[in-house]
């Protein structure tokens, strides 16, 4: 704009040199006049090189609106107007102004003009473009859109089964194609990436869960793998293992072992083994062992894997099924009874040796055989019909004895009486029924005879028992004559010599008294005897009569008797409570009358006679003991103390018949006791007595008694 | 009182003991009217006036009998049942003076009502002594049955 303002004034400034040089009015204002061809140049003028107004443009226009002197060169905006001052030179010199006023505002119209039909086109080729673009986006993006959103929901969901659905056959299809079909492979390979994380999770469960030991081993035999039934079967934890030699579980008694499976291992192959390896604990046990070579993917062996299974107890029950089968054939071979097997067609199938004794016939023989051949002819089909209802009822063992007598027959033709038993059992799907015979021939007869030695027996113990009674009826009788026909000549020779003393004394010289004394001393001696020894006897078949007794009340008694006796003399007794017992009180209070009285009898050279009665565990047994400080005895002689007639004393010194003590240990024996002393000479005498009962007895009431 | 009345039967087979017994009965004086039988037998024929005693006329049982156990024929358990049994003499006090100390004779004895039961003491102070008494007692202090205590 301003540079054709300058243009079209530089050519102006040309044109207006003549005029001005000239000072050619006529000339100058048609050179201005050509400026109406441009209706934005509103005012022009021309100034002389004085700055004079010499001509002005439109000619009409007042003075007052040009500038006065004109402005030096250059332009200015002025108000929507640009001023232009333009030098007119000639030849270096300056000869005026050219003053252009141009109004902007037909410039401004001309430039919306222009605006307008730029944003005319901006709009069309907007519009251009819109539909350009709506084309696009149906057949380009939309289908990548969509692409995008099952890929954003592949990868949210991980669902790889999404397929993006194909829109067009153009490249966009090709991409959704290609883009379904690696979601595909994806899902493919995630599907066997599953299967497989499945697989492999089932088989560490298996591994894990396995009650055998499985080991994994590389080329060096080292542990790589070591399950929980490896822990448990060897003791070692994984921790302890993994890295380390499996020759550590080999015993020590095969120490190449693991060496060689490792070399056959190397070779190839499966390999099965049985033997022994040490526990953690140092424990032995039994494993059967399957080892196997591990590859790697060019074929390469690159370890082995074992399992161990903990055989310890299958070898047991070989063993002992081997010890058992062996006994069993020990026990069935030795039997005293038959024993014969049959399978369910009646074929022998076991023969033992007292069978073939039985049955007169060898077991080769007999195998195979029916066992109908060992059966008489008319027990054959009864037997038949037993073996079957035993199949039927079920029972495991049943007494074939107890239905009817049995028979069996030898193989020379002879039958002869069994008792028999039978089992049945039932081996893999097979029958087989086991009988047992007893050949009780000999045992009929044993029978036979002990029914008649019985017979014999109670023949013989009933003519004892009736002599045994006459016996005792004689002893009876006996005893019953020495009381009556003994004592009556005593008693006779007694009153006669008192007689004879009195009524005749006058015609009896001195010494015959002394002798008439003495034969009455001995009569009285004579007849103390036969009372002890009636007594003794009477004690012998006397029956018991037991009872509840205090054994201190008989005591009691006993001293009240002696009372008499012991008058005159110094006597200590300690009597110690006593239990209560069942037993003869009759009987009883005799044991303690004659220890009592021979202990009163034998202390009496003592100035103070010390008797003592108690209660004691001695030598295991609950006793009664009398105790004295008498003259006691020599303990050699203990053994004949209770002899009758046994006496230890000199008659002047101690009377006494030997019966009483005698008659002691007889009533302590029908008690279930047992009598024994101990003593020594000068140092008293201690009679020590047990009585059945003593044992359990309550204790005695602790009271202390002194008479 | 009648004069041919028996006041003791003595039964008694051993002579000496009759001896010896009758010796301290009059020592003491005691039962002048003593009558001895030597046998269970005999001393029954008497108390029953039957075989040897017949022809007794019955004055009457004795006041008291004094009756060994061991005798011949009959013995004494058997006279004392026959005595005790027998409503003509089951009031006469019966004595068993004997040698034994038999417990079983004794319970027997007592069973079949004897009124005194005495072992023969061997010293024969002792045995003076128990005549005496037994004498004094049954023979003096001691009331006889009345005579309505023998049925006839």
């Amino acid at each position: 704009m301003v540079h054709s303002l300058s243009a079209t004034a530089a050519i102006l400034a040309d044109h207006s040199t003549t005029a001005l040089t000239l000072r050619d009015e006529k000339d100058a204002r048609a050179t201005l006049a050509s400026l109406r061809a441009d209706p934005g140049i509103t005012a022009a003028a021309l100034y002389d090189d004085h700055g004079n107004l010499f001509v002005q443009y439109p000619r009409q226009a007042p003075v007052s609106t040009f500038p006065s002197p004109p402005g030096k060169g250059g332009y200015r905006y002025e108000s929507g107007r640009v001023i232009l001052f333009e030098p007119v030179m000639e030849g270096g010199e300056r000869l005026g102004t050219l003053y252009l006023k141009s109004d902007l505002h037909p410039l401004y119209g001309r430039l919306r003009f222009y605006g307008g039909i730029a944003l005319l086109v901006l709009f069309g080729s907007i519009l251009v473009a819109l539909v350009i673009s709506n084309g696009l986006q149906r057949r380009i993006t939309r289908p990548i859109l969509a692409l995008a959103e099952v890929a954003r929901a592949v990868s949210e969901r991980g669902d790889y089964s999404i397929r993006a659905r194909k829109l067009s056959g153009d490249e966009t299809g090709l991409l959704t194609d290609a883009f379904n079909g690696m979601l595909a492979r994806i899902e493919a390979q995630t599907e066997a990436l599953r299967q497989n994380e499945e697989i492999r999770s089932f088989l560490a469960a298996i591994v894990e869960f396995s009650d055998d030991a499985i080991i994994g081993k590389d080329r060096e035999s080292k542990v790589l793998c070591w399950n929980a039934g490896a822990e448990r079967m060897f003791g070692y934890t994984a921790e302890e293992m993994l890295g380390q030699p499996i020759t550590r579980l080999q015993s020590p008694d095969r120490p190449e072992e693991e060496a060689r499976i490792l070399e056959e291992v190397k070779r190839g192959g499966i390999r099965h083994y049985e033997t022994v390896r040490v526990r953690k604990d140092g424990q032995p046990i039994e494993v059967s062992l399957t080892v196997s070579p591990i590859r790697n993917r060019l074929g390469d062996i690159i370890g082995s894997s074992s399992i161990a299974r903990d055989i310890t107890e299958r070898k047991r029950a070989e063993r002992e099924l081997r010890e058992n089968r062996v006994r069993l054939s020990g026990i069935i071979g030795s039997a005293m009874d038959a024993i014969i097997s049959v399978d369910a067609g009646q074929r022998i199938t076991i023969f033992n040796a007292a069978a073939e004794k039985m049955f007169l016939c060898p077991a080769s023989e007999a195998l195979g055989q029916p066992l109908d051949r060992f059966i008489p002819a008319q027990f054959r089909e009864a037997h038949r019909g037993h073996l079957a209802a035993f199949g039927r009822t079920g029972a495991t063992r049943r007494a074939m004895g107890n239905l009817r007598p049995l028979s069996g027959l030898r193989a020379n033709g002879e039958e002869f009486p069994i008792e028999a038993s039978i089992s049945h059992i039932e081996i893999g799907g097979q029958q087989i029924y086991t009988v047992i015979l007893r050949d009780i021939a000999e045992r009929k007869r044993a029978e036979d005879q002990i029914r008649r030695l019985n017979a014999e027996l109670e023949q013989r113990v009933e003519e004892r028992t009736a002599e045994l009674t006459a016996a005792n009826k004689e002893l009876e009788s006996f005893t019953y004559s020495v009381a009556h026909d003994l004592r009556a000549p005593l008693r006779h020779i007694d009153a006669f010599s008192k007689i004879l003393g009195e009524d005749c004394a006058a015609s009896l010289p001195p010494e015959a008294q002394h002798y008439l004394n003495n034969i009455r001393h001995s009569t009285a001696k004579m007849s103390q005897l036969v009372d002890d020894l009636l007594n003794l006897a009477r004690v012998g078949r006397q029956e018991m009569r037991r009872q509840p007794t205090p054994l201190g009340a008989l005591v009691n008694e006993v001293l009240a008797d002696l009372k008499e006796e012991t008058a005159g003399r110094t006597l200590e007794w300690h009597i110690e409570p006593l239990p209560a017992i069942e037993c003869d009180p009759g009987l009883m209070k005799q044991v303690f009358a004659n220890l009592l009285s021979n202990a009163v009898k034998y202390t009496r050279p003592r100035p103070v006679a010390v008797i003592e009665v108690g209660y004691r565990k001695k030598n295991g047994d609950s006793a009664v003991f009398v105790r004295d400080n008498g003259v006691g005895f020599n303990m050699k002689y203990a053994d004949k103390l209770f002899g009758v007639f046994q006496r230890f004393h000199r008659a002047e010194e101690f009377e006494g018949t030997g019966v009483g003590l005698a008659t002691v240990d007889r009533i302590v024996r029908k008690h279930g006791g047992h009598i024994w002393a101990e003593a020594a000479v000068d140092q008293g005498a201690t009679f020590y007595f047990t009585v059945a009962g003593l044992e359990q007895a309550p204790a005695p009431e602790q009271k202390q008694m002194a008479a | 009182m009648n004069n041919n009345e028996v006041e003791l039967l003595l039964v008694e087979d051993d002579p000496n003991d009759v001896e010896l017994t009758l010796l301290a009965l009059r020592k003491h004086k005691l039962a002048n009217k003593i009558h001895v039988v030597r046998d269970g037998e005999e001393a029954l024929d008497f108390l029953f006036a039957r075989g040897a005693y017949a022809h007794r006329t019955s004055n009457g049982p004795p006041k008291v009998i004094l009756l060994d156990l061991k005798l011949p024929k009959v013995n004494g358990l058997e006279v004392l049942k026959a005595v005790k049994s027998d409503p003509r003499t089951q009031a006469v006090p019966v004595v068993v003076m004997t040698s034994s100390r038999e417990q079983r004779d004794m319970v027997e004895g007592y069973r079949l009502g004897v009124n005194s039961y005495i072992q023969k003491p061997i010293d024969f102070n002792q045995f003076q002594t128990i005549i005496r008494d037994l004498g004094y007692y049954r023979l003096v202090v001691n009331q006889s049955p009345p005579p309505e205590a023998f049925p006839a």
